[in-house]
């Protein structure tokens, strides 16, 4: 696989293969789920609630961190509402305090089956500030997602693969009294994710994901202030409770 | 399926996943021959048509505008010369041998984007009817319009067949003085360039990238020799595979010599074989000592300072020795040294600590922002100021055209050299 040349292709594919499938989307006619779930592509019953809590953990490339390894677990809670014509809202929020990321987007699912896919589209505000140990910084920027997921309903396991494109539309960043900022939108690359989601003990569900973003802007690491234009793998572990 | 195996299952993903590492596939340059018929470019030529220049064609990929500068590598009675270039647009540059034959000057090497992996050829000449004739003038009057080069550029190893025509606009920017510190000896591994940080080759590389000095890490062996290496510990981000591991100062230097090769295959060099290729072989005039050594090692340091002090005197060369003190650690062991008021030194603390140290050098971090006023309090006082480590292009632009430092310290410092020039 090439980490170069990849994240363009899928991109095209995502973009492209939305636009085929949004015809379809009042159309769609699968069953409401009623299972556990915040990543599977499942339809949602109207006005009903899926909230989860955990953490994620993104390992940063050593291109970037060279020899420190930075590897802070953030507060991961993720919020599904449903809404009619299996249409649902997907709330997500992120934060190392002194970072955080917010985004919020909606899907369009249908199932067939035991087979399920959604298309959704997520927008994304961060945030970050470092003012001790010689660092007076700030920053903040603006990200979009279009994504696909594909999923399959085991009897006692939700499995699920999504795509998605990132999108850089805006970053800004400040150090002492100077500011850099840049509204050109751009794609940074893509993320492709893994996840199981099933029941853990009592009537506790887990999600259990891994996400491998190949990227050339990752917002976790806006404090290292990268120069690369290239293409940098960040593996990602979800870890989260559903309430 | 119990969570077991669903971890089992992550894991080998996690594991699958590539992660790929990009690399700069250098072009080759075989086709360049015909440069070794040509005559050398004489000093007068090569003062003349250093300048900054306007990219008539070729904007698209490289900007509007670009600096062009002379630098050298010495190597005994041979002595080469390259033309660089540098670019506003994603951090390029270009490197070029040249030559003349019957007034027509003939230029040919590669270009590269620091911030990709983006390489290939270029080729270029000066006619005769486009400021050939006036450079072979014993004293060249050199104006606007007045120098064209005029060839072309290619991707990889592609003919450099896409046009490139560059028109000479105006001087170097010269009315201040910016020492272009380039960081880990030259360039940093993790840019891909094609020798590796912290190596007497990189040292002999880096004058082509626009560096007026350069930062070096120092590490003290086990047994008390002080070489170049950044990381404390041994590992294959810096090093080939050599199944040696753990902190690097554990290592004797004939361990280091015989069994570890840097990712490009050099040597870890000591710190006089670095100093010799800086003063002798290179026009650097700044070297700043980074010590990261565990071990307690400044007489040792302070000896080879003083050393090079007097080799570059003798040596008629302009060319300064600095000790970095990064942390209180090293300030408080550079203050048990009796002649620390002397020693010069570089403090990356408060201005207090400079002042303790009487350090000659203040280098605040640069994500403290500008501190105009701070900085002049320090010139007031006769120190100057370098920021460390500024690589973002914007802010490397708005820190030149608004600060007031005396030097820059950055893994690029192609564009620290365009900003500069072309102010």
């Amino acid at each position: 696989m090439s980490a170069r040349t990849l994240p363009g292709r899928v991109a095209r594919i995502l973009i492209v293969g939305m636009f085929l499938f949004a015809p379809y989307a009042t159309f769609g006619q699968g069953e409401p789920s009623t299972r556990p779930h915040l990543f599977f592509p499942s339809p949602l019953q109207e006005q009903a609630w899926m909230v989860s809590v955990g953490f994620t953990l993104t390992t940063p490339p050593r291109d970037l961190t060279e020899e420190a390894a930075v590897r802070a677990p953030a507060f991961d809670a993720h919020a599904l509402y449903g809404l009619p014509a299996n249409i649902y809202l997907d709330g997500r929020a992120i934060s190392q305090v002194v970072q955080s990321r917010f985004s919020l987007g909606a899907k369009w699912a249908h199932a067939i089956d035991r087979f399920s896919f959604a298309l959704g589209y997520d927008v994304a505000w961060w945030f970050g500030f470092l003012t001790v140990g010689g660092f007076d910084s700030k920053a903040r920027g603006w990200e979009n997602t279009p994504n696909i997921t594909v999923g399959y309903a085991l009897d006692d396991v939700l499995l699920s693969v999504k795509v998605e494109a990132i999108l850089t539309t805006s970053y800004s960043s400040f150090n002492g009294e100077n500011e850099v900022s840049s509204d050109q939108g751009r794609f940074s690359g893509m993320a492709y994710s893994f996840i199981i989601e099933q029941p853990a003990w009592k009537n506790t569900h887990l999600t259990l994901g891994f996400r491998a973003a190949y990227t050339k802007f990752h917002w976790m690491t806006w404090a290292l202030f990268s120069t690369f234009d290239r293409y940098l793998f960040y593996p990602e572990v979800t870890v989260g409770f559903i309430l | 399926m119990t969570i077991r195996s669903s971890l089992v299952i992550l894991a080998a993903l996690a594991a699958w996943s590539c992660s790929q590492d990009a690399e700069v596939v250098s072009p080759s340059k075989t086709a360049e021959w015909f440069l070794s018929e040509t005559n050398p470019i004489r000093p007068s030529m090569r003062t003349a048509m250093e300048g900054v220049y306007r990219v008539v064609e070729g904007q698209g990929m490289f900007g509007d505008l670009v600096a062009l500068k002379w630098s050298y590598v010495a190597n005994g009675p041979d002595t080469t010369y390259l033309l660089s270039g540098f670019f506003g647009r994603d951090v390029a540059f270009f490197e070029l041998e040249g030559g003349t034959l019957d007034s027509v000057f003939f230029f040919a090497g590669t270009w590269r984007k620091m911030v990709n992996t983006e390489t290939g050829l270029v080729r270029l000449t000066i006619t005769r009817s486009q400021g050939g004739a006036q450079l072979f003038q014993p004293l060249p009057v050199i104006g606007k319009d007045s120098i064209t080069f005029v060839g072309g550029w290619g991707s990889g190893n592609d003919n450099p067949s896409t046009t490139m025509v560059l028109r000479y606009d105006r001087p170097l920017y010269q009315a201040t003085r910016l020492e272009i510190v380039a960081h880990r000896g030259g360039g940093r591994t993790s840019d891909l360039l094609p020798v590796s940080e912290n190596s007497v080759e990189m040292v002999r590389y880096t004058g082509r990238l626009g560096s007026t000095g350069i930062e070096i890490d120092i590490h003290i062996t086990r047994d008390g020799v002080p070489i170049l290496y950044h990381d404390s510990n041994l590992n294959l981000r810096l090093t080939q595979k050599s199944g040696l591991v753990g902190p690097v100062e554990e290592y004797t230097y004939a361990q280091l010599q015989g069994l570890v090769r840097l990712i490009n295959g050099e040597r870890i060099p000591t710190l006089q074989e670095v100093l010799d290729a800086a003063l002798y072989q290179t026009g650097l005039r700044f070297v700043w000592l980074d010590m990261k050594a565990v071990q307690a090692s400044m007489p040792l340091i302070r000896e080879i300072q003083k050393e090079y002090v007097a080799k570059a005197a003798a040596a008629g060369r302009e060319f300064e020795v600095l000790i970095g003190l990064p942390t209180q650690d090293k300030v408080d062991e550079f203050l048990t040294l009796p002649d620390y008021q002397q020693a010069g030194a570089l403090c990356e603390l408060d201005v207090e600590k400079v002042r303790q140290t009487n350090a000659r050098v203040w280098g605040p971090r640069w994500t403290e922002g500008t501190q105009v006023e701070l900085v002049a309090q320090m010139q007031g006082e006769g120190r100057r100021v370098f920021v460390w480590t500024l690589d973002v292009p914007a802010y490397v632009q708005e820190y030149i055209a608004n600060g007031r430092f005396d030097g820059i310290l950055s893994n690029y410092p192609t564009i620290v050299a365009y900003y500069h020039y072309v102010r």
